[in-house]
């Protein structure tokens, strides 16, 4: 590791609270979307599994 | 008569006969420039510096909100419908379509322009870039925008859309019309971007009528 | 072509592959300052055999392979079955490329000699925004093939890649306004690439934005379509206008990382193309997962989906 320390990777010099801000709103806004991403297509998957169900309880008697 | 003719014809007619639709664009045009003297101040330096970019977006203001009723009209008494199913190319009637609507809203901001600039104290020298850059500008502005109209004549209260469509599209054509009046206002040549610009009149009039003619078939469901 | 498609053997693809991998390698030891003859040269001389056995040779291979995948992505159910084979090994790729590139950029490569360690941003910046820009290039092409061979799953790309692009380019700018306080003393600067990354930002909402306005799916996705591809004539001239107009306005003209991309060091470069790749990939997964969600939904009333769903 280029630092000597845990201390020193967290403070960059002087620079770490920019570093880790823009890393963390950007890594934040990427992961977001994602999940989004994940969450949507959970939600679909169970409304069209729920049609598909009701449509077998009604043609099954 | 051959169909551009006709249909310029037939759209300069119906633009006459509604003559707010000419004269509202002019007016904002206008009253949009006027409002900068108020907002910012009026001394001449610091108005000279900005009029430039102050005339040339007002200008293109006043085009894009000119266009929510190029097709709207047709769209509504079904005119589009008639010509989307007649056979033959959309390419020259949707090119008339343009020039007529440049004719009418265009064409009277650079006839305007040059009062305007020389309200916000640009010199003399200087206006004819302005209208030149104007004349070259707007046409362009038209067709650009024309292809965002055609996208959102479907969708009801598109306004807003259209804006946040077309802007992006016309950022080019602000950078070389503002820019060309700012070089003429530094006293520096400004023919090399006047061809810019003409080239990007170019390709705008050479291919934009068949995005646009594209644009109208997909609202229409096709 | 009237001779009858004969089945393409499974070793073509090995073939194929192991030349875009060796292509890769060598394109990696290029960037290298002082390149590894021996490598190069064995690279080569791996990559024409490969390349005469898989092109020269047997070409009808290549063309069958292109028509094969073209007629398997257009379709929604070969489309849904390859994606969902494929996705596990992208998540894995992007996911393993993006944490070594990431923490190698963070904390192991040494700092710039001007900047200090505030150009360590790049490492996030440079792939957002060069994400945003395939992303947009990627979205025109598949308008094309959208408008001109009416191909259904573009359209489902188109709006699949917008989000994902958008905040590629929302990324890129919110890094590029920190990176800018401590390098220019300012968060935001009229700075070309910062502009031109706010149209692209403009241009993707519009996408959205269309997509969302008009009800009706096909619709939506064939004006989607062509707004996307007037919009790439557009970004390529953005940009040209973009850097005329900074030359104009000279003043604060400051690259952040000298005049072009080749001049980093190679110990900063190569955790760069990592997470630049890692980007890529994760945008890929990001993009199947959208893409099979939409076309869930839309082939919901097919015999396919319901087997899928059981």
């Amino acid at each position: 590791m280029y630092f000597e320390s845990w201390s020193a990777l967290w403070q960059m010099g002087t620079h770490g609270p920019y570093v880790w801000s823009a890393f963390g709103i950007g890594v934040a806004l990427i992961a977001a979307n994602v999940a989004w991403a994940l969450w949507h297509s959970r939600t679909v998957r169970a409304d069209l599994k729920r049609q598909l169900q009701r449509q077998a309880m009604q043609e099954k008697p | 008569m051959s169909v551009f003719a006709a249909t310029l014809r037939r759209e300069l007619l119906l633009g006459l006969r509604t003559p707010a639709e000419i004269i509202n664009p002019l007016f904002f045009f206008v009253v949009v420039v006027s409002l900068f003297p108020l907002a910012l101040t009026p001394s001449p330096e610091t108005l000279r510096l900005l009029a430039p970019g102050v005339v040339w977006v007002a200008a293109l203001l006043a085009v894009m909100l000119s266009l929510d009723s190029l097709f709207r009209r047709d769209e509504e008494c079904g005119a589009l419908e008639q010509l989307l199913v007649a056979p033959g190319e959309l390419y020259l009637p949707v090119l008339a379509r343009l020039c007529a609507h440049w004719l009418l809203t265009g064409l009277p901001l650079v006839l305007v322009a040059p009062l305007l600039g020389y309200m916000t104290y640009l010199p003399v020298e200087v206006l004819d870039t302005l209208w030149q850059s104007l004349l070259l500008g707007t046409p362009a502005l038209t067709v650009i925008g024309a292809i965002g109209a055609a996208l959102t004549v479907s969708v009801r209260r598109g306004g807003i859309l259209l804006a946040l469509l077309v802007l992006p599209l016309y950022v080019p054509v602000l950078v070389f019309g503002a820019g060309s009046v700012g070089r003429a206002l530094d006293g520096m040549e400004v023919s090399s971007v006047l061809a810019v610009l003409g080239a990007i009149l170019a390709l705008a009039v050479s291919l934009g009528p068949f995005a646009v003619a594209l644009g109208l078939r997909i609202s229409s469901g096709d | 072509m009237t001779e009858t498609a004969r089945p393409v053997p499974g070793h073509f693809y090995l073939w194929s592959g192991l030349g875009l991998l060796v292509a890769v390698a060598l394109y990696v030891f290029w960037q290298a300052p002082q390149p590894n003859r021996t490598v190069l040269v064995v690279g080569g001389y791996l990559l024409s055999v490969l390349f005469y056995f898989g092109a020269v040779r047997y070409p009808h291979w290549y063309w069958q392979a292109l028509v094969r995948w073209y007629h398997q992505l257009g379709s929604p159910r070969h489309f849904y079955r390859i994606s969902g084979v494929l996705l596990p090994y992208l998540v894995a790729l992007s996911g393993g490329l993006l944490l070594v590139g990431l923490i190698w950029g963070l904390a192991f490569s040494p700092p710039h000699h001007e900047q200090g360690n505030s150009y360590r941003i790049i490492y996030l910046h440079v792939p957002a925004a060069s994400g945003a820009m395939m992303g947009y290039m990627a979205m025109g092409i598949c308008g094309l093939v959208s408008l001109v061979w009416r191909m259904k799953m573009a359209e489902v790309a188109i709006k699949a890649i917008a989000p994902f692009g958008a905040t590629l380019a929302a990324v890129a700018l919110i890094t590029g306004a920190i990176w800018g306080r401590p390098t220019w003393g300012t968060y935001w600067i009229w700075d070309a690439r910062l502009t031109s990354m706010l149209i692209l930002f403009f241009m993707y909402l519009g996408v959205m934005g269309l997509q969302n306005a008009i009800a009706d799916p096909r619709q939506a996705g064939r004006a989607a379509s062509l707004l996307s591809l007037v919009g790439i004539i557009n970004v390529v001239i953005v940009r040209y206008s973009v850097d005329w107009w900074h030359s104009l306005h000279q003043g604060s003209s400051m690259s952040i990382f000298g005049a072009g991309g080749s001049q980093i060091h190679p110990s900063m470069l190569a955790p760069l193309l990592i997470s630049m790749f890692g980007t890529y990939f994760l945008f890929a997964v990001a993009v199947l997962i959208r893409t099979r969600t939409e076309v869930l939904w839309r082939e919901r009333r097919s015999r396919w989906v319901k087997e899928v769903l059981r």
